[in-house]
């Protein structure tokens, strides 16, 4: 989640979820659960709000659209994951941006990187790259995002933050997740059910 | 099994319609989602009676008049009060901001002692009864266009005063504002008070709530229930004390 001096195009909350498959996340709009869990969004966002599967990223980006560009499955629970938001300098050059930035991450066939994400909206780019935490070195994240460093105002950059989470749907737990102040980027860790 | 429940230890629901949702989503979400999750998402909180009535959609009801109507009892008041510490009552209570207008509210009835205040939500008497394995009767009813407020009042604390003072009603909870009147009764079929209030003149229209089973879980596959104008259950489940 940005700061409280973010740029006013990015967004105010950006998250990745994972799931089984692709299936597994339509599936679950079978359950009351998770219709109880979308219907949550009207009181809290509005629009341009979206979340979207991404595509390899085969050709030039377009706007809106998530995109990867390491073609292998990877746990980013375990993974190192650093998290970049910006809002570019010149409006029309957040799409430039990101097709730099992936073209610099396939160049680089670092060992450590299992994952990337990317996405240029309206006014904002956003990016996410997953290591492998035993093989990834200690380089500041700002050295996996060099090319959105560069053509954006960085709102965040960061390697996001393992997350226990201690209590149950039941639990007493009236505080939450306590996010504290200004801006913060979680790695939820879950106990997921074997597959 | 049978869990009488405080007559305080209840919610008691007016629900307007958000104008940003067309009445046919209004219907489908109360279906797919609020509804069932009322109760799977607070069965472990405590709640243990859920009554929801939908007079959204019925010919010549004022827009004045609620959409939905429910009464919620839970094992304690402070049972309610305490389930907003979990993340289950939390993320339910979140849900409603898309669906209703905030004019929409619920609260705790006061013991009827004579006086009604609008807006204000009465139970009538003071014994413990399981709603769930109850007959109920349920009145939503709105003022004749000629009637005063004042009148309007007048009569209704009259009319729940003899219920209460007869007592042939095992309960009852009643709450009224100057364009609607709710009522709930337990028994007392027999007991003039019902038929008083809804003869009050305006529109109105009586409901006894369907027994319904809530026998799917949270995460199975279930689409919901079809929810339509008209529709009132008394859902039944395990409740937490039962297991």
């Amino acid at each position: 989640m940005p700061g409280p001096d973010a740029a006013g195009a990015a967004p105010d909350q950006t998250a990745l979820m994972f799931w089984t498959d692709q299936a597994t996340y339509h599936d679950g709009f079978n359950t009351v659960a998770v219709r109880a869990y979308t219907n949550l969004h009207g009181g809290a966002y509005g629009p341009p709000s979206r979340a979207d599967f991404p595509v390899l990223l085969d050709g030039g980006p377009e706007l809106d659209q998530p995109y990867y560009l390491i073609d292998q499955p990877a746990d980013w629970m375990l993974a190192r994951v650093s998290h970049f938001i910006g809002a570019p300098k010149d409006p029309a050059s957040g799409l430039k941006a990101l097709s730099d930035w992936a073209v610099a991450i396939r160049t680089s066939q670092a060992p450590s990187m299992v994952g990337a994400i990317g996405c240029a909206g309206d006014g904002y780019v956003v990016a996410w790259v997953a290591e492998d935490a035993a093989l990834a070195t200690a380089a500041a994240p700002e050295s996996l995002f060099a090319e959105l460093v560069t053509a954006t105002d960085m709102v965040l950059c960061t390697e996001t933050e393992h997350c226990e989470l201690e209590f149950g749907l039941w639990d007493d737990c009236p505080a939450g997740i306590d996010l504290g102040h200004g801006s913060s980027s979680l790695n939820i860790q879950l106990n997921r059910p074997p597959t | 099994m049978t869990i009488k429940v405080p007559p305080n230890a209840v919610r008691v629901w007016r629900g307007f319609r958000s104008p940003q949702l067309a009445e046919s989503d209004f219907f489908e979400r109360l279906g797919s989602v609020f509804i069932p999750a009322t109760v799977l998402m607070q069965i472990e909180n405590g709640l243990d009676v859920y009554i929801p009535t939908i007079p959204e959609g019925h010919p010549d009801k004022p827009a004045t008049v609620p959409g939905e109507t429910a009464v919620l009892f839970w094992e304690t008041a402070e049972a309610h009060d305490r389930a907003f510490d979990t993340l289950a009552s939390r993320t339910y209570t979140l849900t409603h901001g898309a669906v209703y207008t905030a004019e929409s509210r619920a609260d705790a009835p006061l013991l009827f002692s004579g006086d009604l205040i609008g807006n204000t939500s009465y139970y009538l008497f003071e014994n413990p009864v399981d709603w769930m394995h109850a007959d109920v009767n349920h009145l939503v009813a709105a003022p004749p266009a000629d009637m005063s407020a004042e009148t309007w009042y007048r009569r209704i604390t009259t009319a729940v005063a003899g219920v209460q003072r007869r007592a042939h009603a095992e309960a009852a909870i009643v709450c009224a504002t100057d364009t609607y009147l709710l009522y709930w009764q337990v028994g007392g079929a027999s007991d003039p008070g019902f038929a008083e209030l809804s003869g009050l003149g305006g529109w109105n229209e009586t409901w006894q709530p369907a027994i319904t089973s809530m026998d799917h879980g949270l995460w199975e596959d279930w689409p919901g229930m079809t929810v339509t104008s008209g529709a009132s259950y008394n859902i039944q489940w395990t409740r937490r004390n039962e297991s």
